[in-house]
């Protein structure tokens, strides 16, 4: 396993991002462990869902 | 006591004068004052145009400044404790710089809490760990740099096998919106 994701998103040990359809980054948490926020990508999350609705 | 001989015999070395230097010393903000292009009487980073081997010796507190009492602080020595005086180690380099920079109630000792306070503000993830990155951040006084892609970037072009086996994916043509979540998991 060469872990090249993790590289690619310099991830380690814990990150979150949020992909969307047009190739675009469009959420990128802070490094974890302290920096792994779940509550801030779901908001970010739900408001970019909200926005695709309407 | 143990603690304060160990503190001693390992800062000393590091924080150790070279009279050399010290005789030098006086004209020291002379030399680097006229560097200070913008005039706020302070040299900065960006102002420095000295060998890059030099700053962390010289921003001694490392806020990214150089005073005219920094300076001063060099050539006589600094305060503190027996065999614990500020300058230049002549065999660790950035050594003086680094012990003066976790001396933070400039006594002239880095104490246990002094030492563990430099590792909780140098281990920037929270990991526990200081890696290469963060230590070079934390000793050079420069800002930690994320490598991690910015938001409204391009997804990296990356590929990663499904966890069946059959086919990968393509990290960077995500079909829809999608949470991408990296860690270790017991």
């Amino acid at each position: 396993m060469k872990n090249s994701a993790a590289k690619a998103f310099a991830a380690h040990p814990d990150r979150l991002f949020i992909l969307t359809a047009d190739g675009k980054i469009a959420y990128r948490g802070a490094r974890g462990p302290r920096g792994f926020k779940v509550d801030e990508m779901a908001e970010r999350l739900e408001k970019l869902l909200d926005g695709k609705k309407s | 006591m143990k603690t304060a001989l160990f503190l001693l015999l390992f800062v000393a070395p590091l924080l150790a004068q070279d009279p050399q230097r010290g005789r030098r010393g006086g004209d020291l903000w002379e030399r680097i004052q006229g560097m200070d292009a913008d005039g706020d009487g302070k040299v900065s980073r960006d102002e420095f145009t000295g060998p890059e081997r030099f700053w962390d010796r010289l921003d001694q507190d490392g806020d990214g400044f150089v005073t005219e009492k920094e300076t001063k602080g060099m050539r006589r020595g600094g305060r503190g404790g027996q065999g614990c005086q500020g300058g230049r180690d002549r065999r660790g380099g950035g050594g003086a710089a680094l012990a003066q920079r976790m001396d933070t109630d400039k006594d002239g000792q880095v104490s246990k809490d002094e030492w563990e306070a430099f590792f909780e503000k140098a281990d920037v993830n929270g990991d526990g760990l200081v890696d290469r990155k963060e230590f070079e951040s934390a000793t050079s006084g420069r800002a930690y740099k994320d490598d991690a892609p910015a938001e409204g970037a391009a997804i990296p072009a990356v590929t990663v096998k499904r966890l069946s086996g059959r086919g990968s994916v393509d990290l960077s043509k995500p079909e829809r919106t999608t949470v991408l979540v990296f860690g270790s998991y017991t």
